[in-house]
């Protein structure tokens, strides 16, 4: 019989783009505008390890459960989070969470399939050969590539300029990056993390929903205690929104005068008697989101508003590259998704800026050309990051510079310690 | 978690999604067997449209192509085909009830009673869409697994089903020959690595020494090209090139044991046993990883806590420093 060959055609290539986060993990296909999946990074893996196998119709090695269904076997299994503030710390584990991700939700074939990964910067290039060890040894995959989060954020800006300034940026840019766990500031040249200059605040989306669940309860809210993480997370994502200039007094002062409605009301429901109640939702709308602005809310150690922080990180960069990296700040992460974060976040950093000049100007009487500053948000900056793993999956470069297994076996997971960054064709 | 899913968990998630909140969104998803879904909703006309390509379609088409549509998807509409796909359904989403509106001098009474029509409603057109959504989330395991329903159902109703063929990966082709009331598999089942194809022949070794636990086991053996009952189905196999990185498996099925009732279930188990493999190797490979890299930090520990003994320099008769280590 004449043995069949497999087309090579852009529906038969096969590209999977998974970005583990510390909270979140969203995983699909390469082609897509959004991930398929976006689910907790979350294992619940089998008690009591040491259990003589009962039932020959079960394994225990398979006994264990990622994502939402995870949080349904609390009872019986322990739940385990792998990772932390980006980086992988348990491996077995997120060994497991990758079989069940790639077998059970993409179903995608590892042999015939090129896998993009993302890793925060900063990461330690051990952790790059452990990933490509786990690839090509355990699931054999086709190709691998590994790519800074904060430099796929900018490949997906660049497909979408939504102003002036990110039509010529290309992969130039200061990545605000806030997730669930950290809130990262990445300056990036040309596509090349300026490591040195990296900053980092370890409160983010995680820390503003603890903030608000405390407020609620301080206020002696009816919210069931099972649901009030659940509620907390979900205050914050419907009504947070930043304040426009930073004014706090004032914006006490509109919610108690009641004006423009401030006040809301939450409509839940207990999820295990199924009975119905609501909350009011005050303060805490604009509370939490104020983090960026005032750390010390939520942790003394921290006094360094957000626009300070990015400031002095374009600062310590080379200064050939300041003004593009002033003129092309993204947002990326779930975290920056608040209403009026953007306009505020550009009037903080270009206070800064004008304030910096206008004293150059004054102690030596050379007035200094102004620097405006853009602050642009992604019309899918919640999936920003994969969104660009998408997009770099179907350059034509992208064939060339993804590590084969091939080479892995030849050179050894060294190669995965570089993975080549490319301009977008569009 | 012993077996994978028939249905794809993303297809259920995105049909869903885009039935019931209407939006306007293209979504593409691979799956096993180079296989490709394309779900696109189109606001303008309300309707779902569902594209399918898979490797080898047309030959696997012929076999029981129609069959398939008509056991599963005889209430969708076939569409042309869109580019780079093979098959293309569609759905009517107006088929489902749109809820009454609450008038605005409506009193409380009225109010109550539409919008206990509405919970109804609502009710009905969820259970649709859930037939919508796992109708479509299952098209791969339909597609592959309607040959093998149509040759239980010949059998089952007294007709002589044809034997058949097919190529369903690129170096792997399945072949099915039926009898009277007996159907003989063969599974040429190829992996490149060594590792899997280590693992795969323990697995099948344990399949044939498990079925002495399992009442009413299918005979499973491991087979070759020589194989009489292949050899006079399909005389073509002797001049195919062997790779010597495929095995042959062969299973009977008979009818009073395993296919005169609940055929669908088997033959989801059918179409997949290659996918069921591979997950079960690389679960396997997962563990032994890592084992190996707790193995290895123990070593290392050990090694690490291990003393040796300094070098002693020895003088050798003549006063010499021999420098020979102790």
């Amino acid at each position: 019989m004449q043995q069949k060959q497999i087309d090579k055609g852009f529906y038969q290539t096969k590209v999977c783009v998974i970005d583990n986060g510390t909270g979140f993990t969203k995983m699909g296909w390469a082609g897509n505008t959004e991930p398929q999946f976006d689910i907790p990074t979350v294992v619940a893996d089998h008690q009591d390890k040491q259990k003589v196998q009962m039932s020959k119709n079960t394994n225990d090695n398979l006994d264990y459960y990622i994502g939402y269904e995870a949080y349904d076997y609390t009872k019986s299994h322990n739940i385990f989070y792998p990772m932390k503030s980006g980086i992988i710390e348990n491996w077995d584990l997120m060994e497991k969470f990758w079989h069940r991700s790639i077998f059970d939700y993409l179903r995608a074939e590892p042999d015939e399939t090129t896998f993009i990964l993302t890793e925060p910067p900063m990461n330690p290039p051990e952790n790059r050969e452990n990933i490509a060890e786990i690839f090509f040894e355990t699931f054999n995959a086709k190709g691998l590539h590994i790519s800074v989060q904060a430099v796929l954020s900018l490949f997906s800006s660049a497909f979408a300029p939504v102003n002036d300034y990110q039509k010529t940026a290309g992969l130039t840019g200061m990545v605000l990056d806030s997730g669930d766990g950290v809130t990262h500031c990445i300056p990036v040249s040309d596509g090349y993390v300026i490591g040195s200059c990296i900053k980092h605040i370890p409160l983010a989306g995680r820390d503003i929903t603890q903030f608000v669940q405390n407020l609620l309860k301080e206020r002696g809210e009816n919210i069931p205690a099972e649901d009030i993480k659940k509620v907390a997370r979900e205050i914050k994502e419907k009504y947070g929104y930043c304040i426009s200039d930073g004014d706090l007094i004032k914006e006490f002062q509109a919610f108690d005068k009641g004006e423009k409605n401030t006040f809301k009301t939450y409509y839940g429901k207990n999820s295990i008697t199924k009975e119905k109640y609501t909350i009011d939702v005050g303060y805490e709308r604009f509370l939490g989101p104020e983090m960026f602005f005032h750390p010390e809310f939520l942790d003394g150690k921290w006094r360094s508003p957000i626009d300070e922080i990015i400031d002095k990180s374009i600062q310590s960069s080379p200064v050939d590259c300041r003004k593009k990296l002033y003129q092309n700040i993204i947002l990326s992460g779930g975290s920056t998704l608040f209403e009026g974060f953007p306009e505020r976040l550009e009037q903080q950093v270009q206070r800064r800026i004008d304030s910096r000049l206008l004293k150059y100007a004054q102690r030596s009487g050379f007035k200094p050309a102004p620097i405006k500053v853009n602050v642009s948000q992604n019309p899918f900056q919640r999936y920003a990051v994969w969104q660009g793993g998408s997009l770099m999956a179907c350059q034509p470069q992208f064939e060339k510079v993804y590590h084969t297994r091939q080479e892995y076996f030849e050179r050894g997971p060294s190669i995965a310690r570089y993975n080549a960054v490319f301009q977008p064709q569009y | 978690m012993m077996l994978i899913d028939p249905q794809n968990k993303l297809l259920k998630i995105q049909i869903m999604d885009l039935i019931t909140n209407k939006l306007s969104r293209i979504v593409i998803s691979k799956d096993y067997n180079y296989s490709c879904t394309k779900l696109q909703y189109q606001a303008d006309n309300s309707r779902l449209y569902v594209s399918f390509t898979c490797f080898n379609f047309k030959d696997i088409f012929e076999i029981a192509g129609n069959y398939m549509i008509q056991k599963y998807y005889k209430d969708y509409n076939l569409e042309p085909v869109e580019d780079g796909f093979n098959l293309t359904f569609s759905f009517d989403a107006k088929i489902a009830k749109s809820e009454p509106k609450i008038p605005k001098d409506a009193d409380e009474a009225q109010k109550a009673e539409i919008q206990e029509q509405r919970a109804l409603i609502r009710a009905e057109n969820q259970k649709l869409f859930e037939k919508v959504t796992n109708d479509f989330s299952s098209i791969r395991r339909n597609f592959y697994a309607a040959a093998f329903e149509q040759t239980f159902e010949q059998i089952n109703s007294g007709t002589q089903p044809k034997k058949f063929k097919y190529q369903s990966r690129e170096n792997e082709t399945v072949y099915v020959i039926p009898e009277r009331d007996a159907v003989n598999i063969f599974y040429e089942i190829s992996f490149s690595d060594n590792v899997d194809r280590t693992l795969a022949n323990l697995i099948v070794t344990e399949i044939i020494d498990a079925k002495k636990n399992v009442k009413n086991s299918p005979p499973i053996a491991r087979s070759n090209y020589q194989s009489t009952i292949l050899k006079q189905s399909f005389p073509e196999v002797l001049n195919v090139k062997q790779d010597p990185n495929s095995q042959l498996i062969t299973m009977t099925l008979f009818q009073n044991q395993h296919f005169s009732k609940n055929i669908e279930q088997l033959s989801t188990f059918l179409q997949g046993l290659r996918q069921y493999l591979h997950y079960h190797i690389h679960a396997s490979k997962t563990y032994l990883h890592t084992r190996i890299i707790k193995r290895i930090n123990q070593f290392q520990r050990s090694l690490q806590l291990c003393q040796f003994e300094p070098e002693v320099e020895k003088k050798g008769d003549d006063g010499l420093n021999l420098g020979l280590k102790a």
